[in-house]
Order: C-alpha cells, then structure tokens, then sequence
C-alpha cells in the first residue's frame, strides 16, 4: 500500500511539474497578437489634422490636412538572426487624427498573431519596395492597402508619402498657401531598422509604439535646412532636391518608443 | 347529410383549383449566375454573398428601374433622373422628383457604381447599393412614395410575381418585398458598366490619341514636363476617374466651417471637417453630365475648368490639391478634348 501511494505522489509530482513547465512554456512558445502603434507628433506636441496651428520656420504657421505613408516589408527580428515577416505593406495615416484625445491615441496597425518570444528589433521600409511598386491597385482586393487613391497610373507606381496642408505666410489668420509633397518611386525607397528588444507574450497584444515627428520631415535641425514654403508649395516627386530631402528626412522622423 | 358532402367537394375542389393556380403562376426557381470578369485594370467588384448576379435578378431589376410604379402617383421611375442617354443623369442643376419638385441636389451618374465602397449619394449617407436603392423611393422630393404602398402594388401586379419568382425563388406574392426590390435595384446598378471609352481603347493600344486629347492627358495626369498640371488625377484617378473620397474643391468661400449651405459629409458624420466635403464624382462620360457639381452650379465644361484654374474659394478644408494652375486657353482646350475621351457610348442606349 506504501509503495502504491509512493507511486501515486510520484506521477503527481510529475504532471504537477510538466503542467507548470508547460505554463512557463507559453509565454515563450504559444502566440500573442502584433500592433504597430503609430503617434503623430509636430516636435514636442500632438499631431492633429486641421484642428491646431503649429509654428514653422521664418515665422510661418502650419495647419495640416493630410500626412501619411506606406511601410513595407514589416519584419520582426529573431536573436539568432532569423527574420519574421509580419506584413508585405500597410499604411499608416493621421487622415482622421482630428483631436487631441485621437492623437494621443495613435494610428494602429494590426499584423495579426505572431510567435511569442523576444526579439531583437523590428525593420520596415518606408514606401512600397520595388517588387510590389510594379504592381497595379486592380491585382489587389479593394480593402488592400495598395488602392488606386496612392496610385499613379501614368506613371506606374505608388505615392509612398503624402503630406497635405496649408500655410499661413504672413501672419494674418488665413491658411491660404496651399502645400502638397507626394512623394514616391523607387529612389526614394528607405530602409529602416530599429534594434531594440521586443517581448511578444503569447496571448495578449503587444504594442510596439513609434513617434513621428511632422516637423522633422520638413526640417533637418542637424543641418538646418527645410522646406521654405515660401518658394516650395508642392513636389510630386518632380525635385530630387525636394524628393529626397522629405524621403531622407521621414526616416530621421521616425522613432521608437 | 348531401350538404354536408357537397361542401367537402368543394373544399376539396377548391383546394385542388389553388394548388393548381399556385402552379401554374409560379416559374421554376433555377437563377442563372453570373461570374463577373472586371474590366482590365478594375479592382475586383464587391458583391455581396447574399445578393449574387443572376440574369433573372438583373432582369427584374432593370423592369423596376424603369418603371414608375415606385413612385407616388406611379408617375416617376429611377431612369427620370438616371437617364441612361444621359449618362444615367438627368441635365438638370437639381433632379426633379414627384409633382416637378426640386431634389436637394444634383442627380449622380451610375456608371461602374457597382465599384464604389465608400458610400453612396453625395454625402456617402447609405453603404451599399441596396441600402440606396431603398432611400429616393421615399424621399418626399424625389418618388415621394411609400414602401408599404409599393410593395401592395407590386404584390397585386400581373407581372411581378413571376419576375420575382424567377429571381429569389419566392413562393407567394405576399413574399415580395423592398427588401428583394431593392437587391434587385442593385444587381441591375452594378451592372452599369463603362470601360470602352475611348481613353480606355487608347490604353488598351486599340486606338490612338489626337494631338488635343494627348496633350489634354498629360495635362490632366501631370504626365510631361512640358505642359502645365491640372492637378486633376489627385481626385479623378483612372480606372474610375475618382478616388470616392468625399473634398471640399474651393466651391464657397466661408470664414467658418459651420457657414457651408449643404454640409454635404459633414452632416452624416457630424464632424465640422467633413463640412462642405461632397464625394468626388466619377468623369467617365463626364461629357454627357451637365450641369456640374453637387448643386449643378456649372452648366459647361468651360467653367468647371474656370473654377480650377482660378484655384477655388478659401475655406479652411479646401483640398490643397485644388490650387491656381495658369492653365492657358490651348490647355483649357487640350483638356476638354480629353475629357470628351471619357464618353463611352455602350449603354447610353439602354432602356427597358
């Protein structure tokens, strides 16, 4: 009988152990949920559309309309070196930031249930990579973050970057200057890659949360040049100058948390 | 005890009769389905699982477009202000709806509508066309009607009961509904297709440009560091020659947000930003669409191109895209020619 219930303590023992092992396995081993979240940012304060007035260079004033781009190639880096990708492309867009309370929120992107684990960084390139820029918006279903409102037909490939807004020049209350920067093709693809260790704990949702800075696209505080809107309202990609300057500087906009 | 057996056989025999009449009257339900080919360069057309294409939906709905008997006083049908000749408008600044009534704005075209996910009306107050379909019937300036009203009438006419049989497998009149009235509306909508224009030949290499339309092109797509840009192709991006975004293009000047005659958007989403903003319209057989915009404020051409050049009216949500542009008069011209390219002849002609 003794030897019975030794064997009985044993096996519970066992389980007991396999079960809580198993436990500590999951938050390693099962799948949690991936969101981008995207916080639009003018330096310092929230980034709304129409709603508030942000002080730009030369005294001028700043509403904007409109501010967003593609990312592309969303990859979750494994220690050992082994990639993830999470999502071809998506699109992140403060169109319907309107308030405070929806700008503090952010722009959220959801890329679904990834392998739980850590992880060492996360890349993405900013635009549409080459491959996918030689598609059209008709290979696609219409919920597609590729659609035909970022498409230029004639000339056969996606407006990575859009920034719309208006400029008040001098000062008297009215946001008369109309600036558009449409910004696309391949040469002004951008990489970027963040190293940063990143947690992905099964079951729940794990947010990886990233800053851009509006006003960083249009200035370069390191060299000081900007965009003056005074002789420059809009780019559809016609001035390399203008082109590369928004591109290059949409990466030195971007953050991670 | 005689009488007793004589009205058992005249149950019988009327049940006998009913049965018989029941029949008789009501086609088999065998629906023809349709599989859609999108037009080259077209992103794949949402239709929705419960109302698949059949040629007997699509039939029935094409009667009931074109029939009055949706209407008040059954003396207007969808085709009075969807005139297909006209592109399926109707000429006029405002549709005019039940007893010559002015609608409250301009009647849309409905052309390749069945591509269109984001709204429907001007203010994208409805989601889906079988939600739209449902609305003019009683909008007291359109058919001014009543759906309860409708419904009697096509339940007691001699012909709808087999259309509807035929097309939703219904077993009674009492099972016709504005429900399936309006899915039929629907298949019928999406059917309304323009993709052999000749700007669409021309990009299928089938035929060429003249010198004014391939100027008038590039002008419009920004296409040649030689002409100026019209700014066009931001919002009337091809295939559909919209982006079905709802914009302000610079119509009103006001000071404040809330000034707006018709908040267009605004009003259905109750946002201040949306106000003023109305969905940009398809230009595919823009040609045959006079007068223009929301309100019909433009009787020509010539003037809606006026209107962008000078770079519209300021309000605070006017769409930056909408700026001066120094078109010249050659360019204005060279414009129109292409905007006439637009105009697809292939169902002008359609009628019941």
């Amino acid at each position: 009988m003794a030897y019975k219930k030794i064997i009985f303590f044993f096996l519970l023992s066992t389980i007991t152990l396999a079960y809580i092992g198993c436990n500590d396995d999951d938050n390693n081993s099962g799948e949690g949920s991936v969101e981008l979240l995207f916080k639009g940012k003018y330096g310092d304060r929230l980034l709304t559309m129409f709603e508030d007035t942000y002080a730009y260079e030369d005294g001028i004033d700043l509403k904007f309309q409109l501010f967003q781009f593609y990312i592309s190639d969303i990859t979750l880096l494994k220690e050992d070196g082994e990639e993830v990708l999470l999502k071809d492309v998506d699109m992140v867009s403060f169109k319907d930031i309107f308030n405070q309370s929806d700008a503090a929120d952010g722009v959220s992107l959801s890329l679904g249930e990834w392998p739980a684990g850590n992880y060492k960084g996360i890349k993405f390139g900013l635009g549409v990579n080459e491959t996918m820029n030689a598609t059209q918006p008709s290979d696609y279903d219409l919920d597609h973050p590729l659609t035909a409102s970022n498409y230029w037909s004639w000339a056969s490939g996606y407006v990575f970057t859009k920034i719309e807004g208006n400029a008040d020049l001098n000062n008297d209350g009215e946001f008369e200057e109309k600036l558009t920067f449409h910004i696309g093709r391949n040469d002004y693809y951008r990489n970027m890659s963040f190293e940063q260790n990143l947690e992905i704990t099964s079951d729940e949702t794990n947010i990886i949360t990233f800053d851009v800075d509006i006003q960083k696209v249009l200035t370069n505080p390191s060299s000081g040049a900007y965009i003056d809107f005074r002789t420059v309202t809009q780019d559809h990609t016609t001035d390399p100058e203008v082109a590369g300057f928004v591109a290059d500087q949409l990466m030195e906009a971007i953050q991670i948390q | 005890m005689q009488i007793q057996r004589f009205s058992f056989l005249l149950f019988l025999s009327l049940f006998s009769c009913t049965s018989e009449k029941k029949e008789l009257s009501l086609p088999e339900y065998s629906p023809h389905f349709i599989e859609w080919n999108d037009p080259k360069g077209f992103v794949k057309m949402l239709i929705p699982e419960d109302n698949p294409l059949t040629e007997e939906g699509i039939a029935l709905g094409k009667r009931l477009f074109f029939d009055p008997i949706l209407s008040k006083e059954e003396s207007i049908s969808c085709a009075s202000c969807h005139n297909p000749a006209l592109a399926f408008t109707d000429g006029q600044a405002k549709s005019i709806g039940f007893n010559r009534q002015l609608s409250e704005r301009s009647s849309m075209s409905l052309f390749n509508v069945g591509y269109h996910h984001s709204g429907f009306f001007w203010d994208g107050r409805t989601k889906t066309l079988e939600e739209q379909a449902l609305e003019p019937v009683e909008n007291p300036l359109e058919m001014a009607s009543d759906w309860n009203v409708v419904e009697n009438r096509l339940r007691k006419h001699k012909e709808y009961l087999a259309l509807f049989a035929k097309a939703f497998g219904i077993q009674e009149a009492n099972d016709i509904t504005r429900q399936l009235a309006a899915k039929a509306l629907a298949q019928y909508e999406r059917t309304l297709l323009s993709a052999d224009a000749k700007f669409d030949r021309v990009m299928r290499k089938e035929e060429a440009f003249t010198a004014a339309e391939q100027r008038g092109w590039a002008i419009f797509f920004d296409a040649s560091e030689d002409l100026p840009d019209a700014e066009c192709a931001h919002c009337h991006i091809d295939p559909l020659f919209t982006t079905l975004e709802y914009l302000n293009n610079g119509l009103d000047r006001v000071e404040t947000l809330e000034e707006f005659e018709d908040l267009g958007r605004g009003a259905v989403l109750k946002n201040k930003y949306y106000n003023g903003t109305f969905k940009v319209p398809s230009l595919r057989n823009i040609a045959l669409t006079a007068p223009y915009m929301h309100d019909g404020r433009f009787e020509t051409l010539e003037e809606v191109i006026e209107h962008y050049n000078s770079g519209g009216h300021y309000a605070v949500n006017v769409s930056p895209n909408v700026r001066k542009l120094n078109l010249n008069e050659q360019n204005k011209k060279d414009l129109i020619a292409f905007l006439y390219s637009l105009t697809d002849y292939s169902l002008l002609k359609d009628k019941n």
